[in-house]
């Protein structure tokens, strides 16, 4: 049958999206968003190969596509590294308190 | 002028004077169009970037807020957008052998993108009602309210912009549709076909993505 490859990565798609739907009711805290990305990236990888065609590609497009994940993968390190390391500031906008008088130094 | 547009007209793969050969020419397009993927994804990154960032700041929030999202049309519309890629594919396959059943598939698959984007409406308009929509009218448990808020702006702002792509994958994809029907094929030759095929596997691709973040984490309650 002409159309086989795209019934059996359509199957394949469906039954991931199936697992992903049916992990996420399981209470199994961080897990729940490992299983779910995992089964996200395999989802992609199989549109990636079966339906961009990316594996028979010439190198310059895989490349390409490369660079785009690599480039994302810089502004997660980054911008990512930066956020990650600041603190969230509760209310900036609060009017300033009132401070007792700085007690005088013992000699 | 016009002679030369009509004599164009006439040959299906008429390869452009920069290019040595069509082989050479369908490298390039398909380069291209890579190219322009990879800048689309550097579009959606940063809001990707800021989900992760809130994600990691406003855990709770973010997974008491992603539980008002309604997964049953979340699941529809994924479902619906992956078997629309399939279509799609099955369409450049049709393409090279018969027009006539790459016409109905790429109708299938504009249609399963209307499809989409009704439901999408449908829970826009849902979340309207239920004042998740950020602003002033915004209500939410006060606990969560400030971190659901930041959820719910990405929210709109990631299903947003992936719909405004849907909407132009959806009309180029009719417009391909009507074109190959009326046997107009130096509009919607094979290359051209390729990278519109190119273009909605690439919007799949973002809500591939968008799904787990979006609808699925903490659903059962952390």
């Amino acid at each position: 049958m002409r159309y086989k490859r795209e019934m059996i990565v359509w199957t394949g798609l469906m039954a991931l999206l199936a697992m992903t739907f049916g992990a996420a009711w399981l209470r199994i805290g961080t897990w729940n968003t490992v299983i779910s990305f995992t089964i996200a990236v395999a989802k992609a990888a199989l549109v990636m190969a079966f339906f961009m065609h990316l594996p028979e590609s010439s190198r310059s497009v895989r490349i390409a596509a490369f660079t785009a994940v690599f480039m994302l993968g810089i502004l997660f390190a980054i911008s990512g590294s930066d956020y990650a390391t600041r603190r969230v500031d509760v209310a900036p906008w609060q009017p300033p308190r009132q401070l007792s008088p700085i007690p005088p130094a013992r000699r | 002028m016009s002679a030369g547009v009509r004599i164009d007209a006439q040959a299906e793969m008429q390869v452009a004077e920069q290019f040595d050969s069509a082989v050479q020419q369908h490298q390039a397009a398909t380069f291209g169009v890579w190219i322009f993927l990879a800048t689309e994804l550097m579009f959606f990154g940063p809001l990707f970037l800021g989900y992760v960032y809130g994600r990691m700041h406003f855990s709770e929030a973010f997974g008491a807020a992603s539980r008002h999202t309604d997964i049953a049309l979340g699941t529809l519309n994924t479902a619906l957008l992956l078997t629309s890629s399939a279509t799609m594919a099955a369409a450049t396959v049709a393409r090279k052998v018969s027009a006539r059943v790459a016409v109905w598939l790429l109708l299938a698959t504009a249609l399963l993108g209307i499809g989409f984007l009704v439901v999408k409406g449908m829970e826009y308009h849902k979340e309207w009602d239920e004042a998740l929509f950020p602003g002033a009218r915004f209500s939410f448990e006060a606990a969560y309210a400030d971190g659901a808020q930041m959820f719910f702006f990405l929210y709109f702002a990631l299903t947003g912009l992936h719909a405004l792509h849907l909407f132009i994958g959806v009309t180029l994809t009719l417009f391909f549709t009507f074109n190959l029907r009326r046997g107009r094929t130096l509009f919607a030759n094979e290359e051209k076909h390729e990278i519109l095929a190119l273009y909605w596997h690439f919007v799949d691709l973002v809500w591939i993505f968008l799904y787990p973040m979006l609808y699925l984490i903490q659903r059962g309650g952390g």
